[in-house]
């Protein structure tokens, strides 16, 4: 008895559809200079990624298919981008599920691990361009990530942290930065959780009269 | 749910990418020369001129129509929190310089290949 009240409560409390959203600060130095965004994020794990940008324009950036999709709704107008390759992400390519793996079909070739504690520490490093790779992880979570020229010049640096256990295997960063040369970024997550995706996020799609501009349709 | 964590978190990583820096407010004031130039120099930054030097080396002639065929795009991220007019003039700009940088390139690669294969067959006579 009790355990189906306990299944109806679950049932009832957690949504069909996994929605994860929260507020997103992003702040990036370049020089002198500084630019600040922020807004709101929408992730439903493995089918869709909707950006709300507040400030300094209000802006939704989201992905369908092989098209990116930019809508400015004071301005009525979207883009639809459509590229014949994946939208590049720097950085992407070495921070994903299995970096070792990921690593190695880049040519790199694993040295060591160093483990200490609960933190390990993995050392790779591409025989030809002599580039190496280190990254850490701690409770399965990765933490940090660095990239060194044969010099030992810090190329990339990437840090992600303050992760947030949102239950079922969930564990959700609240602070990620990266540092490269000539600039740094910043990105502050907050007000994470799970939600039940709102219907303007599962069937996003662009109001009627709004002028939408076609980048990769020549 | 096994990598369901990481794949949020790559997901989410579009976002750091390198971005212009440049002070905004809520009326951006879009200078399109600048924002070309800036498109242009991160294009050529982007851009594996090597990959493209070899898909002509190997592919010759299809190579470069490849090469000149194929649209590369700036990282999402660099257009989160731009304006219309920034986002036009940029992929405009990006996509050209992209597709400038990858043509050259793959024309050197198979230049280099035509070349090696006249010397092969001036030795391959002699």
């Amino acid at each position: 008895m009790l355990i189906n009240l306990y299944k109806i409560v679950v049932f009832l409390l957690i949504p069909e559809v996994l929605c994860i959203s929260g507020s997103f600060t992003r702040s990036l130095k370049f020089g002198l200079k500084k630019e600040v965004v922020k807004g709101k994020f929408y992730v439903i794990p493995e089918e869709k990624i909707v950006f709300e940008v507040d400030s300094p324009i209000h802006q939704f950036l989201t992905f369908k298919a092989d098209t990116m999709i930019l809508y400015y709704p004071e301005d009525s107008v979207a883009f639809k981008i459509r590229s014949s390759l994946t939208f590049s992400s720097t950085g992407l390519n070495y921070v994903k599920y299995d970096f070792g793996k990921k690593l190695k079909e880049h040519g790199f070739v694993f040295l060591k691990k160093e483990i200490k504690g609960d933190t390990t520490k993995h050392f790779w490093a591409h025989p030809d361009s002599k580039i190496s790779v280190s990254f850490s992880i701690v409770n399965k979570l990765i933490q940090s990530f660095t990239v060194e020229s044969d010099k030992g010049d810090t190329l990339l640096l990437l840090n992600i942290g303050d992760y947030l256990f949102l239950g079922d295997s969930i564990n959700f960063p609240t602070y990620i930065r990266t540092v490269s040369n000539d600039f740094s970024e910043e990105i502050f997550l907050n007000d994470i959780k799970l939600v039940e995706p709102p219907d303007f996020i599962i069937n996003f799609r662009i109001p009627k009269g709004v002028k939408i501009v076609k980048k990769g349709w020549e | 749910m096994k990598g369901l964590t990481l794949k949020v978190v790559a997901g989410l990583l579009a976002l750091t990418v390198i971005a212009n820096p440049v002070l905004l407010n809520a009326q951006e004031k879009v200078n399109k020369v600048d924002v070309c130039a800036q498109a242009k120099s991160e294009a050529n930054a982007d851009v594996n001129s090597l990959l493209w030097a070899g898909v002509g080396f190997f592919g010759q002639l299809a190579g470069v129509a490849l090469a000149y065929g194929i649209q590369t795009d700036p990282p999402a991220s660099r257009l989160l929190g731009k304006s219309p007019k920034y986002v036009a003039t940029y992929i405009d700009c990006y996509r050209k310089a992209a597709r400038d940088v990858q043509f050259k390139y793959s024309i050197y690669g198979c230049i280099g290949c035509v070349s090696l294969e006249l010397i092969i067959v001036v030795i391959t006579l002699m």
